[in-house]
């Protein structure tokens, strides 16, 4: 028996391979249907065999096989190329027949395996691995074609001066004096860089912190400390309302306030600040779309539920021994507040700002309505620009005719790759940190 | 004698009782930010869709849009959000909750600890760098699989019409890339959910003699049913509000509902990325009229409803869950 397991594991494992594989490739179009006649033989004689030797009738593995057959024989009467039924597209018959692979191959493995390992309880656990582990071997190679891709492609493009050095495209009339006369010739001059939008994450990051920290921390420590039971669920929920409803929400709200402002005929100060603004070299004064100041403010509507829920969880895992031990002391309640439960639940809101962080520097589905290439240079109050929206802009921006797209287009894989650095940096700080203050609450 | 202390002690009682305020103030102001906030854009948002309201009336949820012929239907962009977030959880759900058991019941050694860590590291992929993505999946496996690209060009016109193919973006490019987005969200979620299961469930299901595939399936995941599909809704939220990768993937116009009802080949926009259209993106110099940028804003409206819904149930499931495991 085990003999026929072993052919039936090796043929089911061929075949969850050639799925895997015709998943992505097409020229594999003469191998699914032998694969699965050879499926169909050897879950027959393993169902024969365990007949002999278990004495009793398997019937799901002889459905199994009879799939198996059906599927082949299917496969061998398709056409390569699917068409009509009012659907669009040109099917290819390789999808269906990965399909078809996947779909009976995952379940001959864990047969094969369950008897291979003789049919015990622990055999059957162990059998049930393939059919969690295959689906997730799926989704992890669309991961990992994606950070190759990027890692690949973008890793080359990265050098120092393209991350010193701010894009620039000017061009300007110089009087060059020609045989005693003055001749106008245009001059210009072409950067190429990403300086102003690594800047311009790093901005964004640090004006979200400083905007969404104190409210956060605040919100986190009313809950905790004052509200009631009714009044801490509404602005809990509130809370929870403003990262779950969608980011494009915020961002039209943000463009309405923008056309207000745009409406006003009178530049005043206001108008400077919402919508940010830039001198060229050559001293015209350039309206941006919008600052960074007003920018992150929406952006930090995001970052905000994060801290106060990173507060919150800190200040409840306090011990009540400390709280109450500081308190019996004949200290203030705020006193504390300030001494006891904030510098407790400080890690606590490091991680959540780190991790906000993190959301800020990919934070597009807020400011890719209102955010600039970013010549107009970095400042908080001139156009918001970020690496996000380079590489959003790298898309769309060259068919508008955007001259930074148009020179730099092809650095959207470098600027990715910049992203992917700074924010995966993050996120695994903010998980290191994480770790820490679990190991501290075990210690207590 | 008595007296001076007293008054002492009220001073000194009075100084603390005003600090605790300010403290108690500043805090309340700074909690009453986010209702604020949220009720500021309800108001924005209605007063902004006036417009549409006027000239749109009932058509608005008409089948089909037409922007020359007066024709404001926003259904087809109700389907399309509907048609990418079913194809988004068809393939994030089982995966990120088989995740979530090989974390927790079917870890062997550092498994569980390396699928945590792996989950934390993929979170922090931001949504824009699986959008900008889209050309390399569609390159690699929607044109060889769905749009033809083995054949020639005459013999692909003798079968369709290169208007029907699906060859700058469909409704299955974004839902894949929304559950490669979704996944890293969902898993810890479900991950939790399992984790907070009481042992003394397992353990009484262990002693009668099962196994551990039987007590996952017959005690864990039916104890942790309601936590899980609260973490679902929050999945659905997620895929929900994304813009950015259905901008790129699916497109920003919804004009009429696919013909086969479930036809994911076609470009369906959802509503996130037809308000996009609507509101005249920002990479676009040109601006949308007054009228279309109101009916996107009436499209945010009909979004944070569907949004809000969604909330609502799984802000009940959690409380439910925490009920029947919390005494």
């Amino acid at each position: 028996m085990k003999i026929t397991a072993i052919l039936a594991l090796i043929v089911s494992v061929l075949a969850l391979i050639l799925g895997w594989l015709s998943l992505a490739v097409t020229s594999l179009e003469a191998y699914p249907v032998p694969l699965l006649g050879a499926l169909f033989l050897t879950l027959v004689v393993l169902f024969i065999s365990i007949c002999i030797s278990h004495k009793e009738t398997k019937p799901s593995i002889i459905i199994f096989a009879i799939l198996a057959l059906v599927s082949a024989i299917i496969l061998r009467a398709l056409p390569e190329y699917l068409h009509g039924l009012n659907i669009n597209g040109v099917i290819h018959r390789s999808i269906i027949s990965a399909l078809l692979l996947i779909g009976i191959g995952v379940p001959a493995t864990c047969y094969s395996l369950f008897y291979l390992l003789g049919a015990t309880p622990r055999a059957y656990e162990i059998s049930r691995y393939p059919l969690l582990v295959f689906p997730i071997i799926l989704v992890a190679s669309a991961y990992t074609i994606i950070i190759f891709k990027i890692i690949a492609t973008g890793a080359p493009q990265v050098s120092w001066s393209l991350i010193i050095t701010p894009f620039k495209s000017e061009s300007w009339p110089v009087e060059v004096w020609q045989n005693g006369w003055p001749n106008f010739v245009s001059k210009s001059t072409l950067q190429i860089g990403l300086l102003n939008s690594i800047l311009g994450t790093f901005l964004l990051m640090v004006l979200t912190s400083i905007i969404s920290l104190p409210v956060g921390m605040g919100i986190g420590i009313f809950v905790h400390q004052y509200a009631g039971q009714r009044l801490g669920g509404v602005i809990r929920f509130s809370t929870t309302a403003l990262r779950a409803i969608s980011g494009i929400i915020l961002a039209i709200t943000a463009l309405s306030l923008l056309h207000i402002v745009n409406g006003t005929l009178h530049r005043t100060f206001l108008n400077y600040l919402i919508q940010g603004f830039g001198y060229y070299p050559n001293g015209t004064l350039q309206i941006g779309r919008s600052s960074f100041l007003f920018a992150s403010i929406f952006v930090s509507l995001l970052v905000i539920p994060i801290i106060a829920r990173a507060t919150e969880e800190g200040l409840n895992s306090l011990p009540k021994d400390i709280r109450e031990g500081s308190l019996a002391i004949g200290t203030s309640e705020e006193h504390t507040l300030t001494h006891i439960s904030l510098p407790w639940c400080l890690p606590n809101i490091i991680t959540g700002l780190v991790l906000g962080c993190a959301e800020a520097a990919g934070a597009l589905s807020i400011i890719f309505l209102m955010a600039g290439t970013g010549q107009l240079g970095v400042n908080p109050l001139s156009e918001t620009t970020s690496l996000a929206y380079f590489i959003f802009d790298s898309r769309f921006g060259a068919q508008m005719g955007d001259t930074v797209q148009t020179y730099m287009g092809s650095y959207q894989y470098a600027a990715a790759f910049l992203l992917l650095i700074i924010t995966v940096g993050l996120t695994v700080l903010a998980m290191v940190l994480k770790n820490k203050i679990a190991r501290r609450y075990k210690a207590i | 004698m008595p007296n001076k202390v007293q008054k002492m002690q009220k001073t000194i009682f009075k100084k603390r009782k005003s600090k605790i305020s300010a403290i108690k103030t500043i805090t309340f102001i700074m909690a009453f930010i986010p209702i604020v906030i949220l009720v500021a854009i309800i108001i924005s948002l209605l007063l902004n869709s006036r417009t549409a309201i006027h000239t749109g009336g009932w058509s608005l949820f008409s089948a089909k849009f037409d922007a020359s012929s007066r024709l404001y239907g926003l259904l087809p962009a109700v389907w399309g959000t509907f048609l990418v977030i079913l194809v988004a959880m068809i393939i994030a759900a089982p995966v990120s909750l088989f995740l979530a058991i090989l974390a927790n019941d079917f870890s062997i050694g550092f498994l569980g600890t390396a699928v945590r860590w792996a989950l934390g590291v993929l979170s922090g992929i931001p949504s824009i760098i699986f959008a900008a993505m889209a050309p390399v999946f569609f390159a690699s496996f929607i044109w060889p699989k769905f749009a033809g690209k083995g054949l020639t060009e005459t013999a692909l016109l003798k079968i369709a019409q290169y208007s029907t193919l699906p060859l700058n973006g469909s409704t299955l490019l974004g839902g894949i890339l929304l559950s490669l987005l979704i996944i890293p969200f969902l898993s810890p979620l479900m991950d939790d959910a399992i984790k907070s299961v009481p042992h003394t469930f397992k353990e009484a299901s262990f002693s009668l003699g099962a196994d551990r595939w039987h007590t996952l399936i017959n005690v864990t995941l039916p104890s942790a049913i309601s936590g899980i599909s609260s973490a679902l809704m929050l999945g659905i939220l997620t895929a929900l509000g994304e813009s950015v990768i259905v901008a790129f993937a699916v497109g920003f116009e919804a004009d009429k509902i696919p013909v086969p009802l479930f036809d994911i080949l076609k470009k369906t926009a959802p509503l996130t990325s037809s308000i996009v259209g609507f509101s005249a993106g920002g990479f676009s110099p040109i601006q949308n009229g007054a009228l279309l940028t109101s009916i996107g804003n009436f499209a945010g409206l009909i979004l944070l409803v569907v949004a809000f819904v969604f909330l609502g149930i799984s802000t009940y499931l959690q409380i439910r869950f925490k009920k029947r495991f919390i005494p």
